[in-house]
């Protein structure tokens, strides 16, 4: 076990966390008041230094995000925070929203202050209703102390803060469908370019940062970028909040270095395999990456070895296999749930995903035939890199990576009619 | 972008920047797509959901294209070009990526193109008879769509009157939905559902009806939406295309007439980009029934007693040219009139003028058969859009006063609703009733009807800082006063008038304050009609002279000066301002001749009556609202031998009289006009997108003190208003089954005050009544219309609001009560 310092999840247990006095209390709205004292730019400058990549799967440097909006248009710049957490084993941004409410207003503020917007909109998941109604309790709590609204703490920066509730759909947590979405449109994607920190919400520059990455922003002003880039790999800088799932004796979340190894988080922290079974596979970043078997899982766990191993670090939803999951069940499951969230706006991801979900129902019932396999991988070719938003992209790991995997089981299901993990036919 | 391939690669302007499309190096402009700057040097890019008048959304994902230094292959329809990019439309990985995305489309496309309306012409098939796999490795069940209540497979769902859904067809290529909402601005269409189940439909309580969905239909690149009226008809490579111009408004949009073995099966647009732009309204598209309807008259009739009898041409013609020569030989071509029709070609118009004003010498010629109070010659002139229909996209305000564009020009309106779309530009109307273009953003500042010289002079007053009230109007001047500082400080502002200002009682007011605000504000000002060829038969002929104004040929029938009546193309009887009296009036006529596709209650009262050729029967050309003049065929050859224009109907009859040559093609008759029209030259060689030959002139009536305001009798409280629906404009329209079957159901709408006080709720029926006559229609409660007022659509015979007008009172005030 590693020691050190948790920086997100320091209070999360500490009843009352979720109040601003508590919050305050535990050096909370501070940040907010240095922030305040620095300029926008300084800000911003302090973030790319931290290295703080986004958690919400792309990775992609929160601090160069902001500094490619637009310089000098008239047009309002907005802020959207993604808490529409949808990637199937990802609950991390949930526990924050619940019980650190503040800690990500927190992260707002500064935000939008760095990035000069005066409105900023929470797009929540609409199965949050809890987290939805701690979000608007914990925004009225700072608004009567003058934290939101107009001339935030007498500096004459005003912001508003709107929380939306999505309507439960996967594809929302897509940046372009969840402007769409919160534009009062179906979520539909949007073709690329423009980006949105130039062309986004209501076609203003738009800056879309996922939960997580706000709340680490008051951190790194507190005790500055330096301090944030000394956690973690050089590259992929930080703790990350790793959610534990599956075939596992201690599932939840686990607030941890990045670049800790696999192997630690699974057998150290999250205390082994389920009934003393052994582990078959893992799925490091949620259902959308590629699958590692069990021999793998000495990667460390941060975004450049992950993808060395050929996989991501995606929303480091950490998914344990155990040797009773049959795999084509699995891929079968997985593809049911991305043809089941597919928008239909494009046609591969629209018409690859079902059909792929059929062929693989056909094989899970035992009707599978002898080239379904290839046809299976190649229609993940004609998916991959086709589509409009990477949903079509996503799909495809569950199928490529378990069929170049566990080929064997796919084999036996298609020769003997039945599974090889539970011996008998399935039957839905 | 349109044109020829080939034809449009840029040389040397400002700030283009070179790429290279399969080797090929172009200079194209910033903001290209790709797929455009492609098609510059004749490199065809295959798509469905692309079309250049839509916003792309790269939704199909058949036009990827591989572009070197990207990862992935990108949507040519969706991404501009950037310098120095080096595209590839036929790599391997393009060619695979295409033939997946025909495979994922076919997988669960149902293969019924045998029965499918759209075979032949179909997107879909042609695409992937290039680039798609031959076979199919789809082993599993295609999606069928199932009836939601029933449960059962179910597949043909009416989403309109015209407009059929097949599900299982559909692509998603979302053009339909593009064209309700981004084009014509309304929400009837939607997509419901997500992923493999999405698909296309409209709510339980919405009928998909708006005045553009045939384009839906004709758009769409699968036959996933067929239009009822030719469903199942004939198949497309049995129909032979004819191009046509539409003159059922004066817009004037080319369209293909489709048809075969002399029977039309439907209009599609022929898009030209300085009229229509390729679209159609309803009204255009699907009015072309008109010529299947069974009344059609298809052979001369005589007078035979009280019936009028079928006969031959001969002898027709022979008794119309003896009746004409003993006119001349006794002197008295001035009891002769003839009455035209805006439905006339110009060389129609130009043979009646020449025959009948220049031979038989009457001088009693008019065209206006719709009001009681003539347009002055000047007006005349003024008539027609101030500058082009594609100038209408850069305006930036437009102040319609006395026009409902929506109905009266459904196409033209297109421009106006793209320059709001595109370019914000403002859209307030002036008027007694509220006023709609789709759901985009418009100002509706209502005033008392038949006040709108009052209301345009307060805000004249306003900009000249001279403030003054009109005594007596009650206007909501708090909004005008808002218009006029948006009006000061506006560039590029159009003012258009129309229909409702040609007939507003108080019209030379009316003009006077409209030119008055034009030269205030340094506007545009189009005065428009909405009857179809207006501009071309009142410059060619037709002229209305008030002193021989269709007015004042009643008279004259009246006083038994006239004896003697040509009507070609026009039906008075339900259309003129005073149904009674012009009726009663025809009827004392010794001999009159009518010439329409139908027989009207006009037509029912003449000594003989010729079939009047409709659309696609007859060649000859129109001119639109801006000035073009625009050709047009008959369907072939044959039709020039069987159907006989009015410019043919008189030249057998002056043949037979010994006056002129028979003329037996359309351009004989432009020969003749070329040779007697100043400025007129080359009527046969009209290029394909028409010719601009008519400009509008200026006139200043100067001051005009509006007329004081009525008060209603207290046995007619309310003032009577009348408009046409989009889909249906008069006697000749209701002919159509189509239309008939499209249009709403006549309504009169009665603000919500005083249906309270007169305890009428919607739908109900009451007897709208003035001296001694009366109409009975359903009301349909609104507060689009005054306190006071009574708006009703016109156009239906049943209850014709002429009816109710009188010639004397150019204002009219009813009574309403419940039935």
């Amino acid at each position: 076990m590693v020691e050190f310092e948790k920086v997100l999840f320091k209070y999360i247990d500490q009843p009352g966390q979720d109040t601003i006095d508590t919050y305050i209390n535990n050096g909370g709205y501070k940040a907010i008041e240095k922030a305040f004292s620095m300029n926008p730019e300084e800000i911003t400058e302090e973030v790319i230094k931290s290295g703080l990549r986004g958690r919400g799967g792309a990775g992609f440097p929160a601090g160069r995000k902001w500094s490619f909006l637009p310089k000098g248009i008239d047009k309002p710049v907005y802020l959207c925070v993604n808490a529409d957490e949808s990637e199937p084993g990802t609950f991390k941004d949930r526990e924050l929203i619940e019980k650190e409410p503040h800690m990500l207003i927190e992260g707002i503020l500064i935000t939008a202050y760095a990035i000069k917007c005066n409105t900023a909109f929470i797009y929540i998941r609409g199965e949050f209703a809890y987290g939805a109604s701690q979000l608007n309790r914990a925004i009225e709590e700072a608004r009567s102390k003058g934290l939101v609204g107009k001339n935030v703490m007498g500096k004459g920066f005003d912001i508003d803060i709107v929380v939306h509730r999505g309507g439960g759909a996967y594809i929302c947590g897509e940046e372009t469908a969840l402007m769409t979405s919160l534009e009062g449109d179906q979520g539909y994607p949007r073709v690329k370019p423009p980006f949105p920190a130039v062309s986004g919400l209501y076609g203003c520059p738009t800056i879309i940062n996922n939960v997580e990455t706000l709340c680490n922003v008051p951190h790194i002003i507190n005790r500055g970028g330096d301090w944030f880039a000394s956690l973690g790999t050089p590259k992929s800088t930080g703790t990350k909040i790793f959610c534990l799932s599956g075939h596992i004796n201690k599932p939840g979340n686990y607030e941890l270095p990045m670049g800790i190894s696999l192997r630690e988080l699974i057998y150290e922290y999250g205390g082994g395999i389920k009934d003393g079974h052994n582990l078959k596979a893992v799925i490091p970043g949620g259902s959308s990456v590629p699958i590692l078997t069990a021999d793998k899982i000495d990667v460390r766990m941060d975004f450049e070895s992950l993808a060395e191993a050929g996989t991501m670090l995606g929303s480091a939803a950490v998914i344990v296999i155990d040797e009773t999951m049959c795999m084509v069940r699995a891929a079968y499951n997985m593809t049911r749930f991305y043809q089941h969230e597919s928008c239909g706006q494009c046609t591969p991801c629209r018409q690859g995903t079902y059909w792929m979900l059929n062929i693989l129902h056909r094989i899970e019932h035992g009707l599978g035939e002898p080239d379904d396999l290839d046809q299976l991988m190649e229609i993940c070719d004609n998916i991959e890199g086709n589509t409009i938003c990477p949903l079509g992209d996503a799909a495809i790991p569950a199928v490529r990576s378990t069929i170049q995997n566990f080929r064997d089981e796919y084999d036996y299901h298609i020769a003997n009619k039945k599974c090889m993990v539970t011996m008998g036919p399935r039957f839905e | 972008m349109h044109g020829n391939h080939g034809t449009e690669v840029r040389v040397g302007v400002p700030d283009d920047f070179q790429i290279t499309i399969n080797g090929r190096a172009l200079d194209v402009a910033p903001g290209t797509l790709i797929i455009e700057a492609a098609k510059m040097i004749g490199v065809e890019i295959p798509t469905f959901c692309y079309d250049d008048r839509l916003k792309p959304v790269g939704a199909c994902r058949m036009c990827l294209v591989d572009v070197e230094k990207m990862p992935k292959l990108i949507a040519s329809c969706a991404t501009p070009v950037a310098p120095n990019m080096v595209i590839h439309t036929d790599s391997e990985k393009v060619i695979k990526a295409r033939k997946g995305v025909l495979e994922f489309l076919l997988i669960n496309h149902p293969l019924d193109c045998p029965t499918c309306d759209k075979g032949g012409e179909c997107p879909l098939q042609d695409n992937t008879f290039l680039y798609g796999p031959t076979t199919t490795r789809y082993k599993e069940n295609k999606i069928r769509f199932r009836d939601e209540k029933t449960g059962k497979k179910f597949d043909e769902i009416p989403l309109g009157p015209e407009v059929m859904l097949c599900r299982n067809r559909c692509i998603m290529c979302f053009k339909c939905v593009r064209i309700v909402r981004d084009l014509a601005g309304e929400a009837d269409l939607g997509v419901f559902q997500r992923g493999s189940s999405a698909n296309i439909g409209v709510l339980e309580e919405v009928k998909f009806a708006n005045e553009f969905s045939g384009n839906t239909v004709e758009y769409c690149p699968v036959g996933a939406l067929t239009s009822s009226s030719f469903r199942y008809e004939i198949r497309d490579w049995l129909l032979k295309k004819t191009p046509s111009v539409c003159n059922l408004c004066s817009d004037g949009c080319n369209m293909n007439v489709e048809w075969s073995d002399g029977k039309v099966y439907r209009h599609m647009s022929r898009r030209n980009p300085a009229v229509d732009d390729g679209w159609l309204c309803d009204r255009g598209r699907y009015g072309f029934d008109l010529s299947r309807s069974v009344d059609k008259l298809t052979q001369p009739r005589i007078r035979r007693g009280n019936a009028l009898e079928p006969c031959g041409w001969d002898e027709a013609d022979a008794l119309v040219a003896k009746h004409l020569v003993e006119i001349i030989d006794e002197n008295k071509a001035s009891e002769v009139a003839v009455i035209g029709s805006t439905y006339l070609a110009n060389e129609e118009a130009f043979s009646i003028r020449r025959f009948f004003g220049d031979i038989i010498k009457t001088p009693n010629i008019d065209f206006q058969t719709d009001t009681s109070s003539p347009l002055e010659p000047e007006l005349i002139d003024m008539i027609g859009l101030d500058g082009t229909i594609n100038d209408l996209e850069s305006d930036s305000l437009f102040l319609f006063v006395g026009i409902d564009p929506a109905v009266e020009h459904p196409v033209m309106s297109l421009r106006i609703r793209k320059a709001i779309t595109r370019r914000r530009a403002k859209a307030v109307f002036i008027g007694s009733y509220d006023k709609r273009l789709g759901y985009f953003p418009v100002e509706n500042i209502r005033i008392p009807s038949t006040a709108e010289p009052s209301a345009v002079n307060y805000i004249i007053s306003v900009l000249k800082g001279v403030e003054s009230k009109p005594a007596g109007a009650n206007l909501d001047f708090e909004r005008l006063n808002n218009l006029a500082d948006v009006l000061k400080s506006a560039g590029n502002i159009h003012i258009m008038a129309g229909d409702d200002f040609l007939s507003h009682p108080d019209r030379k007011a009316m003009l006077s304050s409209l030119v008055n605000l034009k030269k205030t504000i340094n506007a545009k000002l189009s005065l428009l009609s909405s009857r179809g060829n207006f501009m071309g038969v009142s410059r060619f002929g037709l002229y209305g002279n008030p002193d021989h104004s269709f007015k004042r040929i009643l008279e004259k029938v009246n006083s038994g000066e006239i004896k003697t009546m040509f009507v070609f193309g026009a039906n008075p009887v339900d259309e003129f301002p005073d149904r009674k009296y012009v009726h009663d009036t025809l009827k004392k006529l010794e001999f009159l001749v009518v010439i329409n596709p139908f027989l009207t209650p006009t037509a029912s009262l003449g000594s003989i009556v010729y079939p009047q050729p409709l659309n696609g029967e007859y060649g000859g050309s129109f001119v639109n609202i801006e000035g073009r003049v625009q050709k047009f065929d008959p369907m072939n050859d044959n039709f020039r031998l069987s159907k006989r224009p009015a410019w043919s109907v008189i030249s057998e009859i002056s043949s037979l009289m010994d006056i002129g040559e028979r003329s037996s093609h359309e351009a004989q008759i432009r020969n003749l006009m070329t040779s007697s029209l100043k400025g007129m030259g080359g009527l046969n060689n009209i290029p394909d997108i028409g010719a601009m030959i008519f400009t509008k002139s200026d006139y200043d009536p100067g001051e005009i003190q509006p007329k004081p305001f009525t008060a209603p009798p207290s046995d007619k409280p309310f003032l009577l208003q009348w408009t046409h629906s989009a889909h249906h404009s008069g006697w000749l329209t209701e002919k159509s089954s189509n239309l008939m079957r499209i249009s709403k159901d006549q309504v009169a709408y009665l603000h919500p005050d005083d249906a309270l006080s007169l305890e009428i709720s919607n739908g109900n029926h009451v007897r709208i009544g003035t001296e001694g006559t009366a109409v009975n229609l359903p009301i349909e409660v609104s507060d689009k219309v005054n306190k006071g007022e009574i708006l009703i659509e016109n156009s239906f015979s049943e209850n014709p609001v002429n009816r109710l007008l009188n010639k004397d009172n150019p204002i009219t005030f009813v009574s309403v009560r419940k039935n």
